[in-house]
């Protein structure tokens, strides 16, 4: 019961993302004689004005939004996770990367994204590119203080004494002792990139108009908005939100298995 | 012999703590070291066994690259020497295969392995630290108010387990205590830190 609890949205989220990559882009095809219309049983999400079916480019479009957040979010976190690791092998070296987090963090976000995804050729690498570099630094800081006080640690001193080569200590005291930092920072660095993504892409610095993206969808319904048709908006919003929020919400039921308090736990005698 | 000559150390900030401590301590000794409250006598622990590096001097046994160091230290606090998010058995584990006869002369129950350190009592988990430290085959231990927390039933349980491998294993000790009753029965000579500077 208790693990049903856990596993449902992780399953929910997993199923929209498998059945958006199922979807055959060749699928979402014009059908000029039905264009316009509004969601019914044949279009649940209604269709657009070329008469394609919004149910399935919402789809297929979350399936590049998962894709780019997912990516972003992992590298990010890695990245956060290995310049707090390398802060914490000399003062000086900690002082060059707090600089470059205090740097990274006095920059508008936004802009510093549309620039570096402007340097690097735009497009979906340039997207990418530009949202791993910009999402690192508020992760790093927090894990930065985290490893520098278990670098002092009495434990961690005691392993060094023992002989424990550094990549040892960081795999098994460091990384265990963040892995809920990281879980957290992780599901704030997702949403954050999809709607970052979605952001420069409807300014129309981000992906191509050619490749079905929420931030594509978006950006084109605004054209159509003031006609009447809601549906071209709301629907890839909504659902874009409940990915989002099933993400989160997986991620607040691990943390909570990940810091159980074992006090008064019974333990099982060998 | 594990000798420190003209050791001396201090603060970041230039605050000097001592200067030209030498001593040594033979294989097998017992030696207890007694002096005044914030004389410096775990900073000078910590430089023996290696977690803190002097600014001047020499010790006779440093540690070797990816070995243990031949001089641990137990510490006063075990709740702050052990990793909170690991069960015992990989607490002990992290040093190397159990030494099961060690459990045995502790009086460590097995149960206790499958255990975090927070549901264990200060006592039981600073057996589980003298047995860690035990299990590194040290030359040297170093011993800071290693049971000064505990009842002194289990003082003298724990003392009598510590001394009996200690001199089976012809350990050198190092027992840093205000228990001057303790020393007396322990130690084979007794020094004061005031006069080592």
């Amino acid at each position: 019961m208790k693990r049903m609890k856990v596993m449902w949205p992780i399953s929910l989220f997993l199923f929209i993302y498998l059945l958006s990559i199922s979807i055959d882009s060749e699928s979402i095809t014009l059908q000029l004689e039905s264009r316009n219309s509004a969601p019914s049983i044949a279009h649940l999400f209604g269709t657009d004005w070329l008469g394609r079916d919004m149910f399935f480019r919402t789809l297929k479009a979350l399936q590049l939004s998962i894709t780019v957040g997912l990516l972003t979010a992992v590298l990010s976190t890695i990245i956060s996770f290995l310049l707090a690791i390398i802060a914490t092998f000399h003062r000086k070296i900690d002082f060059v990367i707090s600089w470059l987090i205090d740097v990274c963090l006095s920059l508008p976000h936004l802009v510093t994204l549309l620039l570096i995804s402007f340097v690097v050729g735009g497009g979906m690498k340039g997207v990418i590119i530009g949202l791993v570099l910009t999402h690192w630094p508020n992760l790093t800081r927090i894990l930065r203080i985290e490893m520098l006080q278990l670098k002092q640690s009495t434990y961690v001193k005691f392993s060094e004494r023992l002989g424990k080569r550094f990549w040892w200590r960081a795999l098994h005291h460091y990384l265990p002792h963040v892995l809920p930092h990281l879980l957290v920072g992780f599901t704030v660095i997702f949403p954050h990139a999809i709607l970052h993504e979605a952001a420069i892409t409807f300014l129309g610095f981000g992906l191509p108009q050619d490749m079905p993206a929420i931030g594509v969808i978006l950006s084109e319904s605004m054209q159509y908005l003031s006609t009447g048709m809601w549906w071209l908006a709301f629907f890839p919003g909504a659902m874009l939100c409940i990915i989002i929020l099933l993400l989160q919400s997986s991620a607040t039921r691990w943390k909570k298995i990940l810091v159980k308090d074992h006090t008064y736990e019974t333990t099982t005698s060998i | 012999m594990l000798t420190l000559s003209d050791i001396s150390y201090k603060y970041r900030s230039n605050q000097i703590v001592f200067e030209h401590v030498s001593f040594a301590i033979d294989q097998g000794e017992i030696v207890g070291l007694i002096g005044r409250s914030g004389v410096g006598k775990t900073t000078l622990a910590k430089i023996i066994a290696g977690y803190l590096r002097p600014i001047a001097g020499h010790l006779s046994i440093t540690q070797e690259k990816g070995k243990a160091h031949p001089v641990q230290l137990i510490w006063q606090h075990p709740e702050e020497a052990v990793n909170p998010k690991w069960r015992i058995k990989r607490i002990l584990t992290e040093v190397g295969p159990i030494n099961e006869d060690l459990l045995a002369l502790f009086q460590i129950d097995r149960a206790w392995l499958e255990r975090f350190p927070n549901q264990l009592s200060g006592g039981q988990l600073q057996r589980i630290c003298i047995v860690r430290a035990l299990m590194t085959n040290p030359s040297y231990i170093i011993a800071d108010e290693m049971t000064t927390m505990l009842d002194p039933i289990t003082q003298v349980t724990i003392w009598k387990a510590f001394l009996s491998y200690v001199r089976s294993r012809n350990i050198g000790v190092l027992i840093i205590s205000h228990d001057q009753a303790l020393l007396g029965h322990v130690a084979t000579r007794i020094v004061t830190f005031e006069k080592l500077l």
